[in-house]
């Protein structure tokens, strides 16, 4: 009979443990295959107005897909950056054909209308073969990620409806700077500022009328320049040498 | 009175080690810039001067056993699956996948390696001797997800922290880090087509 060593008994149970705890850790919502290392490379943001030294040109995106049996399939669509300023996820089923018989998909960058806008507004809409506006089917799953031109708290999702802009629950997008969103409707979203930087729940930015003249450089910060952690350098160099010096102090083990 | 100064001589080690990877994944992040050359250039050097501090913290590599890089494939193949089965269709909008292909595998694969001779292989090892294989793994998963904390956020770390474990199970279970390498190749890599 195989006898399983205690240090064999250990790894399973340690396996166990880690399979457990990748599968709880994705059951909340992420919109990015795991990388977890290698190159990681991201385009500067593309401005629809750009800020002295900003990119510019971000390119509008379309996909047409044509529907089989009355439903269309799943779509994903995302502009061309690295990563993608604007992407959508609709499940299958997710529009009201209204007839149709297939669907063009666009994303397309807006200028923003107002200074707590991070980045460009991105308009998401969807259009029969005739060019007739497509809606969502109520309860349909569709998620929109939205990239901020730098990352930081307090960024959300918002939706630009009649009286303005309103903040919808936002998650993370998988790096620090992408955001995501799930939405009941087509139309303008962008990330914002929130006003506070511990909100998430879906609230208003009733103080930004979205009609209000986007002063110079609005939703347009510079682009960041990051320098090096200093502090962090240092505190990292002292560490190493208090640890050679324990192991010194220690002896052996060499 | 031996038997005292070892553990306490890995518990340096260890802390040395920690700091040295803290240092270098400030420094990356700080460095990695937004080209695919420079994120090529400062994943190149992490992966490296990772190598490099495994070795001077006494970790030498050996032939890897055949069973071995068959429990790397099939770990791998678990957190690929894992992935795919709790979000089956999202992955393959956001393409963190720089070109070329070929130099994309390739510093993929020193990082990875310089990951793996640090975390499973030197830090391992010191942090068993000086405290046991559970804290091992505790503290090589803790670090884990850590490092990738300045380049991709906070929200890594739930995720991180389990592949982490997973990995310091695979570790454990074959004495060496060739599994570890193998099955998290085996999940950067896919990134590329999931």
């Amino acid at each position: 009979m195989a006898v399983i060593s205690a240090r064999g008994r250990l790894a399973a149970g340690v396996l166990f443990v880690g399979i457990a705890g990748m599968w709880l850790a994705q059951q909340a919502p992420a919109t990015t295959a795991p990388l977890f290392d290698g190159v990681f490379v991201e385009d500067p943001y593309r401005y629809v107005n750009p800020p002295p030294g900003g990119a510019g040109d971000p390119q509008p995106v379309q996909i047409t897909q044509p529907a089989a049996g009355g439903t269309v399939p799943l779509i994903a669509l995302a502009t061309s950056e690295v990563p993608p300023q604007a992407q959508i996820i609709a499940e299958a089923d997710a529009f009201d054909l209204a007839g149709a018989t297939a669907i063009t998909l666009s994303i397309a960058p807006v200028a923003p209308n107002d200074p707590q806008v991070a980045g460009n507004v991105y308009r998401f809409s969807a259009t029969g073969e005739a060019g007739e506006p497509l809606s969502l089917h109520p309860g349909a799953l569709v998620t929109v990620v939205l990239r901020a031109p730098q990352a930081g708290a307090g960024f959300q999702v918002a939706h630009l409806g009649d009286a303005g802009w309103t903040l919808l629950p936002t998650d993370h997008g998988g790096l620090p700077d992408l955001f995501s969103a799930n939405i009941t409707a087509l139309g303008d979203y962008a990330v914002v500022l929130a006003p506070t930087a511990s909100a998430s729940p879906a609230g208003s930015l009733a103080a930004v009328p979205s009609a209000s003249p986007a002063p110079s450089g609005a939703g347009n910060p510079p682009p960041r320049t990051a320098g090096p952690p200093w502090l962090v350098i240092i505190l990292g160099i002292a560490a190493v040498a208090v640890g050679l010096l324990w192991g010194v102090i220690g002896g052996e083990d060499r | 009175m031996m038997a005292l100064a070892r553990p306490r001589a890995a518990s340096g080690k260890a802390i040395s080690v920690l700091a040295a990877l803290a240092v270098a994944a400030a420094v990356r992040a700080a460095a990695n810039g937004h080209s695919a050359l420079t994120g090529f250039a400062t994943g190149g050097a992490f992966g490296i001067l990772l190598v490099a501090v495994a070795v001077v913290a006494g970790w030498r590599p050996a032939r890897p056993r055949p069973s071995s890089l068959l429990i790397g494939l099939l770990g791998g193949g678990v957190i690929v699956a894992t992935a795919q089965l709790a979000h089956p269709v999202v992955g393959a909008v956001v393409g963190m996948r720089p070109e070329p292909f070929a130099v994309w595998v390739f510093v993929t694969a020193l990082v990875v390696m310089g990951e793996e001779a640090v975390l499973r292989g030197a830090l391992f090892r010191a942090t068993e001797v000086a405290a046991g294989p559970i804290a091992a793994v505790a503290v090589t998963s803790i670090a884990f997800a850590l490092i990738h904390v300045p380049l991709y956020g906070w929200q890594v770390v739930p995720l991180d922290l389990g592949v982490g474990i997973w990995l310091g199970g695979l570790r454990l279970a074959t004495g060496g880090i060739a599994a570890p390498v193998v099955a998290h190749l085996v999940a950067d890599l896919s990134t590329w087509w999931l």
